[in-house]
């Protein structure tokens, strides 16, 4: 990231008036607990789940025998495992647009002069403290199931209820309603960039006789696009690991609609003690994470305005 | 406003009205013997929602209608009202669900879902009587809630301690491999935590933290920054911090140690204040690492009394789950109430300062 | 600021400092209310008898199978279990030794010989005995009466008055009420009795499957009837009430669902989760499925010791107080299905301590069910929800196969878990 790249402009500047020891091995001391924590807690299982991936790795009997690439062929080709790539790409594909554009729009309305912003700004972001917690699973699960809430208002509004726990594509939906509904920190972040777009060009805008809608694609846009950018790639990597959703909801369930990759993981490690396999879908998860987030990396250049650059106005 | 356009917007809100009280509006039985045809029961069954379609159409006619043809000053008006009633409505939306968890612990089980209602015909504690039923003196929704913060209390300490260090090394020092470790640093940012939660479960019952009384497993790799939003976080403020202030304190005698604890943590503080509430929040929501590495009933937090209590046999009573879930909500409700400035503050630290 | 960071620090030490670790034996089954309530009596008496202090671990059974395999395979288990006959040849160390103790080896203490050699058999594995079998158990049908009656039926004494029920059901009921609710599993137990009424055949001996893909299919299409004659709810149905389990289900406890298919063992969880008025009937089986008396009968549950277990003798005290004493078979009774310990058999029946429910279901089930069953019918990988009978049962009730298919999926995915 540019940041990164910042302080050590930053660092350079003042790099005279750090002493020797500061500059030797200080820096490196203090965040040695870090790097420790990295290599055992990070890195050690990082590449230990590449290595049970081409093992048949079980939980009571650990690993066996080197099995080559039996457990990624099974990723790509057993109907289970491609079903919950798709309902996995289904779902973040749902989920993340539509969160951010609800977002977007929110923080867009709130950003005009509008009393109360405070107490709009805390029940939207309400959701978004609870929303990973049991809890609010169990009440999601309350609202749709068949004689829920949301049943009960279709029929006062006369149409038949909807079966939203058991129909294939609305299950999925649901879980996907799950998350839209904590927009509140993406909002958040939208709300204090929208904020730092200077007045004075939407002022000129006006005068030029741009509509509002021109103001918002031309100026507004591109100035808050490091925090789309943001957003876009922490919401794709909360999408890629949602879990506790469809666990608690659905089961994955129903015919495996819910079942995301993340389940899959959980549940050939621990219902069927296929540590190896499990490894696996974890690590082709893992790679479709980091392709995304390289695509949005590499494509940053092209559409996210940073402001200490000079290309574009 | 001309008179026909407030007969409209009364006309469009009475529409409104009556579609959203329902069952009130009866469309008068014809006699008897009369079969009534099939649109017009398509249009009694669907009376409601034609009756809000309807007043929601007359409602955006009638305002676009007026928007043209009024002064400035109305138009002005008149987008505020529409941005308020947005944000109500999405408001409602938000807020519904959760105002509707809260009532449904004070009814009883019948009326839960009977009534759409927030207003609890029948008021009862049943629930509440109900959620603090005590599994043989194991567990029960209070021991849970203590379990809970035996381990969020020491990884919400532990994480602002580790990342303060680890943000100050990173963020104020230059040493060989700096950048590389960095880099190393944000990678970890994008890491699934699904990649890991094998191997670390193996590697953690090899050590003998599965299921131990101090909940190891959970809080020792807060002891040593693995938590990089945090990091990443305290990096992005204290790159406000002048370091004038640093080099000040050098010249006063202080040594590095001292220099962050007096100089900058006090400048820090509020990040670190948020830093702390994210992590508090976080982890009470938890669910994967206790459902992993907490077996005993004994040391279940409350995300699992949850859904243990979903498991109790012998009926499924939806108002001891609500008021079971609410309870173990409550103390991440009242830390944000009291707190969400820093929140919003600390949210906004990590992305937006670039 | 530093009084604050000492003040935290010390609440911390405070909190993490309060580290109790029992001394004593440490307990765990799982099963309904009454079941706890009766083994934790139990389990007091023992404690008074013997002055071994007891920790105790119980829940329902939804979710408790992920969790024991967790606690076996990180060798936290508890020192005395109740297990599901399956775990005995699933929980084993890296080497193929079992988790589980030798009970041979404490023999001194409990008395084996109170129990039958081939109920013992079934839970010896390469010549070490793993578990002491509690009770035998079978499926049958339980019927909620009150629910027949309105519909003007009497409970169902063969396969056609069922398969007739159902459309009576929906005209004179309404469409919401099914006279039998069956779950995925609940479909496969009752599809191999079907089958082995038909074809007199045991469904899988010596690690084989005794039937031909068509003939499973047959079976598939007996279920599929059952639903389409409105006998049972399809899959869609039953998830969209939110329930995990048929005993959690509003539907059964307010009658709307008039019948189940369940283990004899744990009727008393479902006549309880019945709303007053409901009566709670033991069903029959039904001759006109086939020429033979289909279904079959396993070891319900058992007692084992892990491996793990610091005083396994003490241990194996518990285990003999629960199952061969007066006492324990007393409090005890037949909360875990009727005891097949002859000496606790004997006093439970002579003093009338066994529920009536419990006992007519299980003299039905062992007078009628002839067939044994094979320990991997139970392996998670078939039984679990992401496992092969579901997706078998789901995908035919969702229409994602039709019958033949259904059957491949399904044999298919037994062959493998066999031939593993």
């Amino acid at each position: 990231m540019t940041n990164g790249s910042s302080v050590t402009r930053a660092d350079l500047r003042k790099k005279r008036r750090f002493s020797r020891l500061e500059q030797g091995y200080m820096g490196f001391f203090l965040i040695l607990p870090w790097l420790i924590g990295f290599c055992i807690f990070k890195l050690y299982p990082f590449i230990s789940s590449l290595v049970y991936s081409f093992t048949d790795y079980d939980l009571f009997k650990g690993a066996q025998n080197f099995v080559g690439f039996e457990n990624y062929i099974s990723a790509f080709t057993k109907s289970k495992n491609v079903k919950a790539l798709q309902v996995t790409f289904a779902y973040a594909f749902m989920t993340v647009p539509l969160k951010l554009v609800f977002a977007l729009f929110i923080a867009y309305i709130l950003n005009f002069k509008i009393r109360g912003v405070g107490l709009f700004r805390t029940a939207y972001y309400v959701p978004s403290i609870l929303g990973g917690s049991v809890a609010i699973a169990v009440l999601w699960k309350a609202l749709f199931k068949n004689d829920g809430v949301i049943n009960t208002i279709l029929a006062m509004l006369g149409f038949e209820s909807i079966n939203f726990l058991a129909d294939k594509n609305w299950a999925l939906f649901i879980i996907c309603l799950l998350r839209v509904w904590q927009f509140g920190s993406a909002m958040v972040l939208f709300l204090a960039a929208l904020k730092g777009v200077p007045e004075d060009l939407y002022e000129a805008a006006s005068i030029d006789g741009a509509t509002k809608s021109r103001q918002f694609l031309s100026i507004t846009i591109p100035l808050i696009s490091p925090v789309i950018f943001y957003n876009l790639v922490t919401q794709l990597v909360q999408a890629f690991q949602e879990f506790n959703g469809p666990y608690i909801i659905t089961n994955g369930g129903p015919r495996n609609a819910t079942t995301l990759i993340s389940l899959i993981v959980y549940n050939s490690a621990f219902k069927d003690y296929k540590v190896g396999m499990s490894s696996a879908m974890a690590w082709v998860m893992f790679v479709i994470t980091t392709v995304f987030t390289i695509i949005a990396f590499a494509s940053q250049k092209k559409w996210v305005y940073y402001s200490d650059d000079d290309g574009r106005g | 406003m001309s008179k026909v356009s407030i007969i409209f917007l009364v006309l469009s809100i009475v529409l409104l009205v009556l579609g959203f009280y329902g069952g009130s509006v009866q469309v008068p039985e014809t006699a008897e013997a009369a079969q009534p045809s099939a649109l017009a029961m398509h249009f009694n069954q669907y009376a409601n929602f034609y009756l809000i379609l309807g007043g929601l159409i007359l409602f955006i006619v009638l305002y676009f209608t007026i928007h043209k043809n009024v002064g400035l000053r109305t138009q002005h008006v008149m987008s505020t009202t529409i941005r308020y009633v947005i944000l109500i409505g999405v408001g409602v939306f938000m807020v519904y669900p959760l105002l509707w968890m809260v009532s449904a612990t004070f009814k009883n089980n019948n009326e839960i879902f009977s009534t759409l209602s927030l207003i609890p015909k029948q008021p009862t504690l049943e629930g509440y009587r109900l959620a603090m039923t005590n599994y043989g003196g194991d567990i029960n929704i209070w021991s849970a809630m203590l379990n809970t913060y035996k381990y969020v209390i020491p990884k919400v300490v532990f994480t602002v301690i580790s990342s303060t260090i680890t943000a100050y090394g990173f963020g104020r020092f230059r040493f060989r491999g700096r950048n590389v470790l960095f880099a190393l640093l944000m990678a970890t940012l994008f890491l699934p935590q699904v990649v890991l939660n094998i191997p670390q479960f193996l590697m953690y019952r090899k050590f003998g933290w599965v299921d131990s009384p101090l909940y190891l497993a959970m809080i020792v790799p807060t002891l040593f920054a693995q938590e990089t939003y945090f990091v990443y976080m305290l990096i992005q403020f204290m790159r406000n911090i002048p370091r004038e202030l640093d080099e000040a304190a050098k010249i006063d005698g202080c040594n590095i140690m001292q220099t962050l604890v007096l100089v900058l943590v006090p400048m820090l503080w509020p990040a670190m204040v948020s830093a702390g509430l994210f992590q508090f929040m976080w982890s009470s929501n938890d669910f994967m690492g206790p459902l992993l590495y907490v077996n005993s009933p004994a040391r279940y937090p409350a995300t699992l009394f949850v859904r243990m209590s979903m498991d109790a046999d012998t009926g499924f009573a939806w108002n001891r789950v609500m008021a079971v879930s609410l309870i173990s909500i409550a103390p991440s409700l009242v830390v944000f109430f009291l707190a969400q400035s820093q929140f919003m503050d600390g949210v906004t630290a990590g992305a937006v300062k670039g | 600021m530093k009084k604050l960071l000492a003040c935290l620090l010390m609440l911390v030490m405070a909190l993490t400092a309060v580290t109790a670790t029992a001394e004593g034996l440490t307990f765990s089954w799982w099963g309904g209310d009454a079941r706890h309530a009766a083994t934790q009596e139990a389990v007091a008496a023992f404690t008074a008898a013997t002055g071994i202090e007891v920790t105790n671990t119980y829940s329902a059974w939804s979710g408790w199978e992920d969790k024991m395999s967790q606690y076996f395979a990180s060798d936290s288990a508890f020192d005395v279990n109740q297990v599901n006959w399956n775990w005995l040849f699933s929980f084993t160390n890296a080497d193929g030794s079992s988790k589980f103790y030798d009970l041979n080896e404490v023999a001194d203490i409990i008395d084996l010989s109170q129990f039958a050699e081939s109920a013992l058999a079934q839970c010896t594995v390469d010549g070490k005995l793993l578990a002491i079998p509690v009770a035998m158990t079978g499926r049958i049908f339980y019927w909620n009466e009150t629910t027949w009656q309105k519909a003007g039926l009497e409970t169902p004494k063969s396969l056609a008055e069922l398969m007739e029920a159902g459309k009576v059901f929906a005209e004179k009921l309404g469409d919401e009420f099914y006279p039998l609710a069956l779950g995925p599993y609940d479909k496969m137990i009752l599809m191999v009795s079907f089958l082995e009424s038909r074809y007199g055949v045991e469904w899988v001996t010596d690690g084989k499957l005794n039937y031909t893909v068509e003939q499973v299919a047959e079976g598939m299409q007996f279920i599929q009837d059952l639903e389409d004659n409105h006998v049972i709810p399809s899959a869609a149905h039953l998830a969209g009430d939110g329930a995990d389990s048929l005993d959690k289900n509003p539907k059964w406890m307010d009658g709307t669902y008039a019948g189940i298919w369940e283990w004899d063992t744990s009727a008393s969880k479902f006549e309880a989760a019945l709303n007053e008025g409901g009566k709670f009937v033991v069903g029959d089986f039904f001759a006109d499925m086939g020429e033979y008396k289909g279904g079959f009968t396993k070891v319900s549950m058992a007692f084992t010791i892990a491996n793990t277990a610091a005083d396994k003798k003490a241990a194996a005290q518990l285990i003999e107080f629960l199952l061969n004493s007066d006492e324990g078979a007393r409090l005890m009774n037949s909360q875990r299905g009727i005891p097949l310990s002859a000496k606790a058999n004997a006093l439970c029946k002579a003093e009338g301590l066994i529920n009536a429910t419990v006992a007519e279901a299980n003299g039905k089930v062992l007078a009628w069910c002839q067939f044994g069953l094979d320990p991997q019918f139970e392996a998670a990988a078939l039984k679990n929800s992401d496992g092969v009978y579901y997706d078998a049962f789901d995908g035919l009730s969702y229409q994602d196969y039709d019958v033949e298919e259904a059957a491949e999926v399904l044999v298919e995915g037994i062959n493998e878990v066999l031939g593993a």
